[in-house]
């Protein structure tokens, strides 16, 4: 809402500065946005008489160019000047601003001179040279009263200012010169001046009939018939200017007065063209596809749940969002038929955004309009109407439903919840004020006061609306803050529990930054990857490729990756953690996940080290040590075992397993998958449920043993078919308690081996509690594992 | 003088002169059992003493005896010579160039979000606020009607909401955790909830995913002083400064009265710059007391217990942080951005 605070004076007296009283406002709730003169004028034109008005009282051609005038201008002074002027409707009789010599214009300064030879002693200007318009198609004219010679900041009041407030949305009450001034009024103490309608007697029995079919989404519809307008009247300049300082441009004098009062009281109004109506006026709700073209030229089809206007033939407006094309007002106009309706917020609201559209009406009709001031409106327009344009005006025709009007239930409102809520205690003549200049009916009452709001507030229902009220006039600042004693909890954080930043930690030590990418993407990209029927889809995307919930974080982390190679980044090493998203069936899930990828070096480029591409055993590693965080007895439910994933390279991607529930899945990009995006190296990725990895081994103490260890290495021989993994189990399951630390140290294939054979080196350490082992204990042990091995795996001893 | 003493005395300046000539630890150790070893020369001289005359033997005996341990001095001595230069040598040979670059696998960075978040957490954590989260995918009812907010509320246009279907969103604010955490626990309470949200909209000034940190308490004495309390600690300790702030009267469906929450330009100081549009202020949170109508969808009595809620924007606390201008960075992913963190 854009308002003057010289319209405001008329409303409420200000005693304060312009800044302070946008900060009061603001500080209630009413956020002054900016504050703006009307005028980039310099101030030097103010009390001077450097810009006044002046009628142009002769014309005559300029002998030397075709296009120029030289013009007689009164001043209001004994000698008239002479000014040379080029704008096409310099005429004479017309009144208009007059810069003269010495004027500091925006970008000039007017100076007596010569403009083809003849002299020029001033400047007439168009609103556009003023700085009241964008752009002007000729001289600004003003209105035939205006009297030559009256300094121009004194005839449009240009010392004002603007306000642009930004309402919340229950402030419906505030889209209006009246509900701000009283705002003010509830701010600064000052009386809010009554708003008191002279009623326009009626000069002729003109009326029609008005019928409400839908009383409760229109409870009140009032409407008045004006008889022999002049059309070609002219919206007065000080109108004009209060409409531009709230934003509007001026049309014409009848759809100029629907905006002003419209501006002044909150109440949206609509006139048509009486002549174009027939019979009467029915509001009822639309038919199916019934069909209507509206004043901006637009198409729409209707349904039950839209509220219009019609006349005994047909729909001629959308309530409260905009009338109908046929019955628009135009140039031949003579007789008009203004409308002031109340339409309830239930009915109207939502109606304009499903059909994509948001007018100034719909806008104060879905937060709320005064249900009481439909006559006052029409009665307003009418008296104003009538001074500009001429008119017969007929009766005023109103139909209500009480039933369906809102009504206002006193409120019981205990001192002692202002006190519950707000932690202070604020005087209760202080209270009874605030409430009472914000337009609430008060009584006391031994708890506090019976407060019953005005009909124009829709946001007031309960005691805790009354302490918003009363707390913002009274001003949140005057509120001491208060420390809360911090309250004490047992449990919640269980020393087994791993969160989030611990599992970031380990990754980021790894080398991994994390990224976090949309969680919704391309579902043809998606289907691509992850060979995926279709998830969740959003109903409404930004855009097609943000429609589909992500199924894995995988794509994102590709996404990110490809970018990043773009960026000339060709070591990638990012993670994410986020929500993932399935349908299953008719239900959907949401499961937490960890995901992180790996391209390009094994290490950052560096002197002294040899330099090679990452593989699937560094990431593997990683996944690890990621899953080392829940210590080592949950970490021995682990196992990476051979298994596909659609995004994965089949000979390089195995499934994750915890227990027997396969939590994730780690290996290489898909190389038809990697061509597909036009990524250059292999990329190594692994992707788990977080939940995996939430809860860690409480550590439990186990003796050290006082007795040396000993260590062995022991290299065999197998087939290549035969997996580490069960090497490594053989060896475990035979080796006997007194096995402490197995390690794999060497895996080799080649010259020295046959040709399908591999050989798999590793190094046992073996410890008892109780003994020095003895050298022929560990040959047993020894021997029992190489015929272990032999047994399960057709392992040779190499030599 | 005799001739016993005279052979010693000869073999005293051999060994001395070997000894000090030794040319390494090794030969030195040669040098050692030649001498002092159990076949070496003293060992053979002192045997020699049962065949000298009784006056003979003592005077040779004093001197062979203290000639050993002269030899032991001039090895030791010499030995301690050897090994410093050998240290001498080691150090010499072994001088590197300490300027060389180290050699690092690299490490990661945690995204700006985690680490304003974290900081986030750790603040309210330590005034003794749980931790809790909900879904992405809500239902209208939580999302929505719980918080004050029915069908077609003016307050849903301001918050272009994604759907799936016709009663399931994408989470628009957290605050839905507030209605989640309050059938799950009895006051008095104190909670945040940190999370992903979802607008329908996209401009420099917003992306259609962004985070936010949900507050809640409620209990028997809590009230709007409370709010301020906290949140003006928490403004003062994730800016470390003492940054001026205020509580403007506001509009939301779920809290009342409400309040945003303006805190003093970081950059400017009050002195008015682009990024408070020369206000001095920066708005950076909503606030205020639970809705009634709130607390009865969470199950509680709102004639006994009152409560305070806020939802901080994570973007852009993490943007007034660290000095960043363009949200759109922080979904960019790109490593130039996110190794600065």
């Amino acid at each position: 809402m854009q308002v003057s605070e010289s319209w405001l004076k008329e409303w409420v007296d200000i005693n304060i500065g312009t800044s302070e009283l946008a900060e009061r406002l603001t500080l209630a709730g009413l956020e002054v946005a900016s504050t703006d003169p009307v005028t980039e004028l310099d101030d030097s034109l103010r009390n001077r008489e450097k810009l006044v008005i002046g009628q142009i009282t002769a014309v005559h051609p300029h002998p030397a160019a075709d296009r120029l005038k030289i013009c007689r201008v009164d001043i209001g002074k004994p000698k008239s000047l002479e000014i040379v002027c080029g704008a096409p409707n310099a005429r004479q009789g017309l009144i208009v601003p007059v810069a003269t010599a010495g004027a500091k214009l925006p970008g000039t300064t007017i100076k007596k001179n010569e403009i083809r030879g003849v002299r020029s002693e001033g400047m007439l200007c168009s609103s556009a040279e003023l700085g009241l318009s964008e752009q002007a198609a000729g001289l600004m004219e003003l209105d035939v009263t205006a009297i030559p010679g009256t300094p121009l900041f004194e005839y449009l009041d240009l010392g004002d200012s603007v306000f642009e407030i930004d309402l919340t949305p229950n402030r419906g009450d505030c889209l209006c010169v009246q509900g701000i001034a009283r705002e003010v009024s509830a701010l600064t103490g000052e009386k809010l001046k009554e708003f008191r309608v002279e009623k326009v007697k009626s000069a002729s029995e003109q009326q029609l009939p008005v019928e409400l079919k839908a009383p409760d989404s229109c409870p009140r519809f009032v409407g008045r018939a004006i008889h022999g307008i002049n059309m070609h009247a002219v919206t007065p300049d000080w109108m004009k200017e209060k409409l531009r300082r709230s934003g509007l441009r001026s049309i014409n004098p009848v759809v100029d007065i629907t905006n002003y009062v419209m501006l002044e009281t909150g109440q949206p109004m609509h006139a048509y063209d009486f002549d174009r109506l027939s019979g009467g006026i029915v509001v009822r709700m639309a038919g199916n596809n019934e069909k209507l073209k509206l004043l901006d030229g637009s198409k729409v089809t209707l349904s039950p749940e839209f509220l219009v206007i019609a006349d005994h033939a047909k729909a001629v407006g959308l309530a409260g969002i905009m009338g109908g094309d046929s019955t628009a007002i135009s140039d031949q106009t003579k007789n008009i038929f203004f409308e002031a309706a109340f339409f309830s917020t239930s009915g109207i609201i939502g109606k304009a955004r499903q059909l994509g559209m948001h007018t100034d009406a719909s806008h104060r009709f879905e937060r709320g309009v005064n249900p009481n001031g439909q006559v006052d409106a029409v009665e307003r327009a009418t008296a104003l109407l009538i001074e500009i344009a001429g008119g017969q005006p007929g009766k005023v025709c109103q139909a209500f439903d009480r039933k369906h009007l809102p009504s206002r239930r006193p409120i019981r409102f205990d001192k002692s919840e202002i006190t519950r809520l707000l932690g202070i205690k604020i005087p209760a003549n202080t209270v009874r004020s605030i409430l009472h200049r914000l337009g609430m009916r008060v009584e006391n009452i031994s708890s506090g006061w019976k407060v019953t709001p005005p009909a124009w507030r829709f946001d007031i229902s309960g005691q805790h609306d009354l302490v918003e009220e009363v707390g913002r006039c009274f001003g949140y600042e005057k509120v001491d803050p208060r420390m809360p004693v911090a309250m004490a909890r047992i449990g919640g954080y269980p020393e087994t529990g791993v969160g989030l930043s611990k599992i970031k930690n380990i990754l980021t030590c790894l080398g991994y930054s994390e990224s976090i990418n949309y969680s919704f993407l391309d579902s043809d990209y998606q289907k691509m990857l992850m060979e995926c029927k279709k998830g969740i889809m959003l109903a409404n995307p930004l855009a097609d490729n943000l429609a589909e919930m992500r199924q894995s974080l995988l794509p994102g982390l590709l996404s990110t990756l490809m970018r990043n190679l773009n960026h000339q980044h060709s070591r990638v090493r990012i993670f994410e953690a986020g929500n993932v998203f399935h349908r299953r069936g008719k239900s959907r899930t949401e499961t937490p996940r960890i995901a992180a990828l790996a391209t390009g070096l094994f290490l950052p480029r560096q002197w002294g080290t040899q330099s090679r591409e990452v593989d699937f055993f560094d990431i593997k590693g990683d996944l690890e040590q990621l899953l080392a965080v829940v210590g080592p007895r949950t970490n021995r439910g682990f196992a990476v075992k051979p298994g596909a994933h659609p995004v994965m390279h089949p000979g390089q991607s195995a499934a994750v397993y915890k227990g027997r529930r396969i939590i994730g899945h780690i290996g290489q990009l898909h190389p038809a998958k990697q061509r597909a995006l036009d990524i250059e190296k292999p990329v190594f990725m692994f992707e788990i449920d977080l939940e995996a990895v939430s809860t860690a081994d409480l550590p439990k103490y186990v003796p050290i043993s006082r007795f040396p260890p000993v260590q062995r290495d022991l290299a065999v021989v197998v087939d290549k078919e035969v997996p580490a993994a069960k090497i490594l189990d053989v060896v475990n399951q035979s080796a006997g308690e007194q096995l402490k630390k197995l390690e794999l140290f060497d895996i080799y294939t080649g010259e020295r081996v046959e040709n399908n054979k591999k050989s798999f080196a590793f190094s046992l350490t073996f410890q008892s509690e109780s003994s020095s082992l003895k050298a022929g204990e560990i040959e047993a042990i020894i021997e029992n594992i190489i015929k272990a091995l032999h047994n399960a795996a057709g392992a040779q001893l190499r030599t | 003088m005799n001739k016993p003493i005279s052979s010693l005395e000869q073999l005293a300046e051999d060994a001395g002169e070997l000894i000090n000539n030794a040319s390494s630890v090794e030969a030195l150790a040669q040098l050692r059992v030649r001498y002092l070893g159990k076949k070496g020369e003293i060992t053979s001289q002192l045997k020699q003493i049962s065949a000298l005359s009784s006056d003979q033997k003592r005077g040779f005996g004093q001197r062979v005896n203290q000639l050993k341990d002269e030899i032991q001095q001039w090895i030791e001595r010499r030995h301690a010579e050897l090994e410093e230069q050998l240290i001498a040598r080691q150090l010499e040979t072994e001088r590197i160039d300490v300027t060389q670059p180290g050699r690092s696998s690299g490490s990661g960075k945690l995204h700006p979000i985690s680490r304003t978040l974290d900081k986030m957490e750790a603040i309210f954590s330590r005034l003794g606020f749980d931790v809790a989260s909900g879904p992405e995918v809500e239902d209208d009812y939580y999302n929505f009607e719980a918080l004050n907010i029915p069908k077609d509320h003016p307050a849903r246009a301001m918050h272009d909401t994604f759907y799936v279907d016709s009663h399931t969103v994408l989470r628009t604010h957290t605050s839905p955790v507030q209605i989640r955490y309050m059938h799950n626990s009895n006051p008095p309470m104190q909670v945040i909830a940190p999370g992903k949200v979802y607008r329908c909209d996209s401009d420099v000034t917003h992306t259609p995913m962004f985070h936010q940190l949900e507050g809640l308490a409620v209990g028997e004495d809590v009230t709007f002083a409370d709010l301020k309390g906290v949140l003006i600690h928490f403004v003062q300790e994730f800016f470390e400064e003492d940054l001026g702030v205020r509580f403007r009267p506001s509009y939301f469906p779920f809290t009342e009265p409400s309040a945003e929450v303006d805190i003093g330009c970081v950059f400017c100081h009050g002195n008015g710059c682009r990024v408070c549009s020369h206000t001095g202020w920066i708005e950076v949170l909503g606030c205020g007391m639970v809705h009634p109508e709130v607390l009865r969808h969470g199950g509680i009595d709102s004639r006994k217990y009152s409560g305070y809620a806020f939802g901080l924007g994570v973007e852009r606390l993490s943007m007034l942080r660290y000095g960043v201008n363009d949200l759109r960075l922080y979904f960019e992913n790109d490593l130039d951005f996110l190794r600065q963190f």
